[in-house]
């Protein structure tokens, strides 16, 4: 938790009450939004790994008024120090706390004032800035995370956990609207993607659960959605991989990208504000709703699908062991020839792989499903890192075809881009050779026994 | 830390009062400070309103010191804490008597305070006694209030030759005026003629002012409650060429 003070930072961690933690001075009254943003030390590098590149945002502010008081004896020593806080936040909610400060060698009559004052309703003594936050501002930490969090019955009819699942993610999307709005930081609308490609997954890959010319057009919906936000995603990892770029290139290349930049940051606005139309829209909204209504009102039995009335857990290892039984037979294919078609597939393939056992996660003994993922996420870095190679260096490409070169201006950008290419295609061969040795290591007899132990079944008929 | 006791063989110098109000002006500054309280007096204690313990056997200091950061009480002044006196420091004396090393025992009684303070005052007990010898030994300064009578000065002279007698570096020792009244003239013939022959005195004479001897009844450093006053003025003097002392070391 970070606190900010008369432009003085404090962060603590969570029920460390106690603890001094990090301290630095901002130049400015205005708090600090994004790490990268903080006067360089050790508070700067605390955060980094923390927040990455999400923007810090106030959860609660108060205003602090301290009272002090001193508890005298007969002889009109100080024997207790005391401060009387009134916390009042922007709204006008209150909080009273008596902060008791003992003195060296009296501590019998700071336990004796802390006893008395335990029995008076509305006076609390010290308390953490956590605490405040959960008293006065009626907030829990962490009650958002962007991680799949559902946890299911193995017997349970399918339609009824994949409803809970879809819910889940549905609130999801609705958490973050505010966030890509209001432009907070690139991470909103990369979760609000994230669970509109696993809404994708869920109905897409369990399949026969849902009434097929249903789940037929939500599915139409959700794919636009994805590819509605796609431009404006890909601008925010340009945007985010800034100085990254800038490194690949020798100094005299570097003020060559700027214009690049420069015009991306324009392109963006004009992205942005296409995904605040259509998060908007009349359209989107219904959409939505329609969404929400279907998933909370049971079927008809009529109507309902072949797997509907499954247990969740027999449908869910036969659709996991099916993905991993492919994903081994067509990795097993690519060589060193294969075109880059071959690995594109084989990732979204994995990345399938890997939500499916993500929804699941709560049906198997956690240990092994998240050794899975661990194993599953290496194949799957190379396999991204791979695709983003092979989008950045077409956008490249599109682009310098696009430059018009006559100026000065034009020529030293395309040089720049030039340089950025050779530097991105050198990596592309890099990780395309790693593939082999990477899938090699996820392809092994003990992953295959995992796999073999969990999901495999007598397959549904 | 820096040690410094405030001694002299006489008493009635404005010893107390220096102890009180130097250690105050310490931890002002933002430096953590410790005021030990030796004289069995009490006198720094009750300017500070904290009671002398009451049990408390000498022996088991020098046993274990520990137990003396045990006793250490904060005072109303923010950094600044005392040791209290304790009724049983006159038998102090007969306990060191009976221990070897006797004259070393109050220096490794007060490591453990190193750490945690800056500055370790002491008000000690008039008279050279094992406990003073201790003091000397213990101390990185001893300030000397000295009034400018001729009485007075004899007792410098004595606490001059014991140092040299001992082998103690004479470089601790910081002698200056205190209780100085202009209008007499014994007063101004003495301080004159010291200041030409010996040139360890430190500057400022402090003067003899009603405001000192009114901190018996008002209970507090003259320096904080009169931070004005001619009074704090002087120990301020005094403090900063104390100061300016240490760091030539």
């Amino acid at each position: 938790m970070l606190t900010f003070c008369h432009r003085d930072y404090l962060l603590q961690q969570l029920g460390k009450q106690q603890s001094a933690g990090l301290a630095s001075s901002a130049s400015r009254s205005r708090p600090c939004r994004f790490y990268w943003e903080f006067p360089d030390g050790d508070l700067k590098e605390a955060l980094a790994p923390i927040i990455e590149v999400r923007a810090l945002l106030p959860i609660l502010s108060f205003e602090k008024n301290i009272q002090p008081l001193r508890l005298l004896n007969r002889e009109e020593k100080t024997l207790v120090k005391l401060e009387f806080v009134t916390l009042t936040t922007s709204d006008g909610r209150k909080a009273l706390q008596l902060d008791i400060i003992p003195l060296r060698g009296y501590g019998r009559a700071a336990r004796r004032v802390k006893q008395l004052i335990s029995g008076v309703e509305g006076l609390q003594p010290a308390t953490s800035p956590f605490e405040i936050m959960q008293t006065i501002g009626n907030l829990q930490p962490s009650s958002y995370s962007g991680k799949l969090d559902v946890s299911l019955q193995p017997g349970e009819p399918a339609t009824e956990a994949t409803r809970t699942i879809l819910l889940y993610l549905l609130n999801t999307m609705k958490a973050n609207e505010k966030g890509i709005k209001e432009d907070l930081d690139s991470e909103f609308l990369h979760d609000f993607r994230v669970a509109v490609r696993r809404t994708r997954a869920v109905l897409g890959q369990v399949r026969q659960v849902f009434p097929a010319e249903r789940t037929r057009y939500f599915r139409q919906i959700f794919s636009e959605l994805g590819k509605q936000t796609n431009l404006l995603r890909d601008l925010d990892v340009y945007l985010l991989h800034r100085e990254h770029f800038r490194s690949l290139l020798p100094p005299n290349l570097q003020p060559g990208l700027d214009v690049f930049f420069l015009k991306l940051a324009r392109k963006r606005r004009f992205a942005l504000n296409r995904v605040r139309q259509l998060l908007n829209s009349a359209d989107y909204q219904q959409q939505l709703e329609e969404w929400e209504s279907f998933l909370k009102q049971a079927t008809p039995e009529t109507e309902e699908a072949d797997n509907a009335r499954r247990p969740i857990k027999e449908l869910a290892s036969f659709f996991i062991y099916r993905q991993y039984r492919r994903i081994i037979k067509d990795g097993q294919r690519i060589t060193a020839t294969s075109p880059d078609e071959d690995l594109h597939q084989l990732r979204i393939d994995g990345k399938k792989l890997r939500y499916l056992l993500e929804f699941f996660a709560s049906l198997y003994p956690p240990n092994q499903v998240k050794t899975l993922i661990v194993q599953l996420k290496k194949l799957q870095d190379n396999l991204g890192e791979f695709n983003d190679l092979s989008i950045q260096q077409d956008y490249l490409h599109t682009y310098l075809e696009s430059l018009d070169k006559s100026g000065r201006v034009e020529v030293l950008n395309a040089a720049a881009i030039g340089g950025l290419l050779a530097r991105l295609h050198e990596r592309h061969q890099q990780v395309r050779r790693a593939f082999a040795k990477t899938f090699s290591r996820f392809n092994t007899p003990e992953t295959k026994n995992i796999f073999h132990q969990l999901f495999k079944l007598r397959e549904p008929s | 830390m820096i040690t410094i006791a405030v001694y002299n063989i006489k008493g009635g110098v404005g010893k107390t009062a220096t102890a009180v109000n130097l250690a105050y002006l310490a931890s002002r500054e933002g430096n953590s400070t410790l005021l030990c309280d030796l004289d069995p007096q009490g006198s720094a204690s009750y300017y500070f309103r904290i009671k002398p313990v009451k049990k408390f056997r000498n022996r088991r200091i020098f046993k274990n010191p520990r137990i003396m950061t045990r006793l250490i009480k904060a005072t109303d002044y923010e950094g600044l804490d005392l040791l209290p006196s304790s009724f049983s420091h006159r038998k102090l004396d007969l306990v060191l008597d009976r221990i070897k090393h006797s004259r070393q025992q109050l220096q490794a009684a007060l490591k453990p305070f190193r750490r945690e303070y800056r500055y370790l005052f002491i008000d000690c007990p008039p008279n050279i006694t094992l406990l003073s010898e201790n003091i000397f030994h213990a101390a990185d300064y001893l300030l000397v209030p000295t009034i400018p009578t001729t009485l007075s000065m004899r007792t410098w002279k004595q606490l001059k030759d014991f140092f040299k007698k001992q082998g103690l570096p004479a470089k601790k020792l910081l002698p200056f005026f205190s209780m100085v009244e202009n209008r007499k003239k014994l007063h101004q013939e003495t301080m004159a003629q010291v200041i030409n022959k010996e040139k360890q005195w430190l500057n400022v004479k402090v003067p003899y002012l009603a405001d000192i001897e009114k901190m018996g009844s008002y209970r507090a450093p003259v320096a904080a409650l009169y931070p004005h006053s001619r009074a704090a003025q002087s120990y301020l003097h005094l403090w900063q060429e104390c100061e300016t002392a240490f760091r030539q070391k």
